[in-house]
């Protein structure tokens, strides 16, 4: 769902690629135990280079031909990485500046270009996972040039970093340096590892969150996506009211389930290859007011923006105008980010004029009444949403009138069409909404070892493969009308 | 070994037991391979094993099932190398089973019917150089081409007693390679206006030619621009000829009958059956008071007589409840049935199983509702987005199967519509302010079916005749057509063709007139 918003590549909709999907039958089946079990054999020295390669396939399997794309970015990296490199310590010359410049503007030409392929020619032309790895190469210059990273980094070591599976289509944007070992003690600094073998528990802990991802993004995420669906089926300008409101609640738990749900995949796969565990999702609908939501929301995303575009512009030091001048870059960077339409980029204004007004003129009162940065949340967060969803201006206008019926009733509504979509997507809406409280999931990480929550988790992994089985798996069911 | 065993467990328990589970299934996966999961694995070759289970789990085969029983009809005929056979069988039984529509008239005459119709269809493709199988042969060599034209223009004078232009003959071929959906030019535009002038001449020919007007049993199909992206293994293999039901084009006293305009009250006896589609008409055609539908999303022609598929039974203004469709109609009686299925099917190869299918649901509707007028609903095509970019779900199969389906009407109890026209752009592709998701009319487009329906009626008593005809005219979208037959008819008849009808073309109609109207009598004395 994120994914599509991000434009993703005509070749994944057809069914006909299973392998790059990580709720696929073929990757969890095929692609992960091979990979495991060749991982764990092989001396830890050459895991990066296993890493790279078992990336670069996985990535050709999904992405065709953009693998060249991939590659030809990697290699320009690292070879530019290496003249950009500044001991920690070490003075910078002009030199490392010139060059890092000249690396971040062949990376933002190479995403600016394709994007506007996408936009003008076809979204096909869009490599998968475009706009996540350029975000990791610019963070790899901008922290190799501040002298950030202790020892310079072999090819495989940045080429594994680049490419590495679990992070390639969707994030998330981790840094090069939380890649590295922590412990100083160990004098052959490996990228991710220290360990020979990477402990059992830790292999256990990643499928807990795999398969938690895993449920969210095929039991929660894909049926409520149906329902989006119902109400474009419908048109827009015949849902009643309280249909809008649900497809707007459902959206915004769609893609919060969908991208939350790959998030703890992703990190899951790290925890089973020895990487930290990279916090990408935390608890955003239980945040109190709009800019605290999108520190919790894609947080490598939100902190990526905050130390390499909000902080180097001066971030909020100089004053209120040019805060707000660093805030609308920001926001309409992130905007044009999510996508090239018109939509994303309104998207980003309004998430800006919004944190603009909080931090300005609400601050206070939210600091005083938590509750209301809370209802804040809960209230334009989903109509933000609706924003993202839909595409078309014209049809986002008919979406807000239906939202806010003041302008007339729509054509051709079926008053009572909400009670049918209720009585069939309750379920999905209100385990969704109980997700959203941050106590049931940190209970279940928490108790994660209790034989309850393993029994729990072990069904819904199985129930998870049915669905995925049966929907992904045949090209004919994918859809049924 | 027990010690380590147990060691792991206890440290990664969830990953012992999910591991343990994946050794089963794969297991049972392999061994059911050749047995139960024989159409799975065939379909997919490189599906794992995990995946075909659960699949097979969906359609409620395991691993020990019988292969014969596979659950739905579906399983078997996704399975290339048993298909064939399994048609075979089926088309035989169904024919053994479900008497055709003609016999259940004839009574005692059956027998003779039966040799009427041989000898018809005899003559058709065996004396008649310019029929239609005749004439697919011939196309393949372009020599014989014009010779096989000339033949049939001296036919045609003979009969007609009239200059036919050549160009007239060479469409006429053109819609009978179009009908085998072979030839990849098909969805030309440049041909389908080709095809509407021809049928604009047809239908003055025709007036000409007969007293009575033929029965315009169907609209045309809407052609769709191939995009190229139509797998083949959905279509039928080149050189298909379907069996048609158009024989009976007259009616049971030896007249046509035509689609004219009808008010709401037309639909009080009607039952709408369908998929999603249908429920979207339910939902917001507005005519949810006036009619009956029995409908379920994802259902197909061949889930209609299926024991286990329950659909949704609205009766005329109740709330729905569950009914299979063979026990609803074997419990109330309808007037008028209209189908509307086929765009899931479409994943199922191909068109030729599912025209048999449809066949079968066709005689069985027949069997337990004699009285009932059939529409089979042509599929509404799909918009210019998804036609262009999906491998199944696109308008080059659709109007494939619309071409296949058409020919089961028979233009006395079993009509065709196709509502394409009046809803799909020139390219045949359904216009993009009708639809939300490419595939369903949006809720504020489903009145433009409803309307269609008002004027696409058949109403059987031969006293409306008269009005029937002038309305029918009205109801013409053609505007050329309709001027035509005005000036030449003394009795007028217009609407469109659809273009595998063109097989039957009007001289094989004026041919067979004579044992058809013979056959028709029949049907009348048996009746009464």
């Amino acid at each position: 769902m994120y994914f599509e918003a991000c434009a993703l590549p005509a070749v994944l909709k057809t069914g006909t690629v299973r392998m790059i999907n990580f709720s696929g039958v073929d990757f969890i089946f095929r692609f992960l135990p091979v990979f495991l079990i060749l991982y764990s054999l092989i001396p830890p020295k050459y895991r990066d280079i296993l890493l790279f390669a078992g990336s670069i396939f996985f990535y050709a399997s999904g992405a065709r031909l953009f693998v060249f794309v991939l590659l030809g970015l990697v290699v320009i990296n690292y070879l530019f990485g290496e003249l950009v490199y500044v001991q920690p310590g070490r003075p910078r010359r002009a030199s490392h500046k010139k060059m890092m410049f000249a690396v971040i503007l062949i990376d933002v030409g190479i995403l600016i270009l394709f994007k506007m392929l996408a936009l003008r020619v076809s979204a096909s032309l869009l490599p998968l996972g475009l706009s996540f790895y350029i975000f990791k190469m610019l963070s790899y210059q901008a922290d190799l040039f501040r002298g950030e990273i202790n020892k310079r980094p072999s090819f495989f070591q940045a080429a594994a970093y680049f490419t590495m599976f679990p992070q390639i289509s969707q994030g998330p944007i981790m840094r090069f340096s939380q890649g590295w070992t922590e412990k100083p003690s160990n004098i052959r600094r490996q990228f991710a590892f220290v360990q020979r073998t990477v402990p059992l528990h830790k292999i256990e802990d990643g499928i807990t969150f795999f398969i938690m991802g895993l449920a969210m993004k095929v039991l929660i995420a894909d049926r409520l996506g149906m329902l989006w669906n119902e109400i474009i089926k419908i048109g827009f300008e015949s849902i009643s009211t309280p249909l809008a409101w649900i497809g707007a609640a459902g959206y915004s738990l769609e893609l919060y389930f969908d991208f939350w749900g790959y998030s703890l995949m992703a990190g899951g796969l790290g925890l089973m290859l020895g990487f930290r565990y990279i916090h990408n999702f935390i608890h955003p609908y239980a945040a109190c007011g709009i800019a605290d939501f999108y520190r919790r929301w894609h947080a490598t995303l939100g902190s990526w923006f905050r130390d390499y575009v909000y902080i180097p512009l001066g971030g909020s030091r100089d004053g209120a105008a040019s805060t707000i001048r660093n805030l609308v870059i920001v926001w309409l960077l992130t905007g044009f980010w999510h996508g090239g339409t018109l939509n994303f980029i309104l998207w980003g204004a309004v998430l800006c004029l919004l944190i603009i007004l909080e931090k300005f003129v609400a601050g206070g009162l939210i600091r005083k009444i938590p509750v209301i940065g809370h209802l804040l949340v809960i209230f334009f967060i989903p109509l933000t949403w609706v924003i993202f969803a839909i595409t078309d201006l014209k049809d986002l206008g008919i979406y807000f009138t239906r939202l806010f019926p003041f302008f007339g009733p729509g054509t051709a509504v079926n008053s009572s069409d909400y009670l049918k979509y209720l009585g069939i997507y309750w379920p999905f809406l209100a385990v969704g909404i109980l997700l959203c409280i941050p106590v049931f999931y940190n209970l279940l990480v928490w108790k994660r070892r209790n034989p309850v929550v393993i029994a729990l988790l072990f069904i819904v992994f199985w129930i998870s493969v049915y669905f995925s089985s049966i929907s992904a798996g045949n090209p004919f069911m994918y859809f049924s009308f | 070994m027990l010690k380590v065993l147990r060691m792991i467990f206890r440290r990664a328990p969830l990953l012992v037991l999910i591991i343990l589970i994946w050794i089963i299934l794969s297991v049972l996966s392999i061994a059911g391979r050749g047995k139960a999961y024989k159409s799975y694995a065939s379909e997919d070759k490189f599906a794992p094993g995990i995946s075909i289970f659960m699949r097979g789990l969906h359609d409620h085969v395991l691993p020990w099932s019988d292969a014969k029983n596979t659950g739905k009809n579906r399983d078997s005929a996704k399975e290339p190398e048993d298909s064939v056979d399994t048609d075979k069988t089926r088309l035989a039984s169904g024919e053994e089973d479900l008497p055709d529509e003609n016999e259940k008239d004839a009574g005692k005459d059956s027998d003779s019917q039966k040799d009427v119709k041989e000898l018809s269809s005899e003559e058709e493709s065996e004396e008649k150089s310019g029929e239609e199988k005749a004439v697919k042969k011939e196309s393949a060599e372009d020599d014989d081409q014009g010779k096989e034209a000339e033949e049939k223009e001296t036919k045609e004078k003979d009969i007609n007693e009239k200059d036919i232009d050549e160009k007239d003959i060479t469409q006429k071929e053109t819609g009978e390679k179009e009908s085998s959906g072979t030839d990849p030019d098909s969805a030309d535009s440049s041909k389908k206006d080709g095809d509407q002038s021809s049928e604009g001449k047809e239908t003055a020919k025709s007036d000409t030619q007969t007293q009575k007007v033929p029965a315009r049993s169907s609209t045309p199909v809407v052609k769709a621009k191939d995009y190229g992206v139509a797998q083949k293994s959905y279509l039928s293999p080149e050189d298909t000829v379907y069996n048609k039901d158009t024989e009976g084009l007259f009616a049971p006293d030896g007249t046509y009958y035509s689609f004219q305009k009808v008010e709401d009250s037309y639909f009080v006896d009607a039952l709408f059956v369908g998929d999603s589609r249908t429920v979207g008409l339910y939902e917001y055609g507005g005519m949810a008071d006036t009619a009956s539908f029995l409908a379920r999303e994802s259902t197909t022609i061949y889930d209609l007589f299926d024991e286990n598929e329950k659909m949704d039974y609205a009766a005329r203004g109740k709330k729905p409840t569950e009914r299979t469709f063979k026990g609803l109609l074997s419990k109330t009686d309808f007037g008028k049935i209209y189908l509307s299925v086929g765009v899931n099917e479409l994943g199922v190869p191909d068109t030729k199983d599912f025209y048999e299918e449809y066949r079968k649901v066709i005689r069985r509707i027949n069997k337990l509702q004699p009285d009932a007028i059939i529409y089979i609903q042509g599929i509404m095509h799909v918009s210019k987005d998804k036609s262009s970019s999906d491998p199944v779900y696109n308008n080059t199969a659709i109007v494939q199967r619309n071409q296949a389906i058409a020919t089961l009407a028979n233009g006395r109890n079993i009509f065709y519509i196709d509502m394409n026209t009046d809803l799909c752009d020139e390219d045949g592709n359904l216009k993009k302010e009708l639809t939300g998701d490419g595939i369903h009319l949006k809720a504020s487009a489903c009145e433009l079916w409803h309307k269609f329906l008002c004027k696409n009626a058949i109403v059987l008593p031969a006293a409306e005749k008269a009005k029937e005809d002038k309305n029918t005219t009205e109801a013409s979208s053609k505007k050329e057509e309709a001027e035509k037959a005005e000036k030449e008819a003394s009795e007028k008849e217009t609407s469109e063709k659809e273009t595998s009808e063109k097989n039957t073309s009007v001289k094989d109609s004026s041919e067979k007139e004579t044992s058809e109207k013979s056959t028709s009598e029949k049907d009348t004395s048996g009746k009464e």
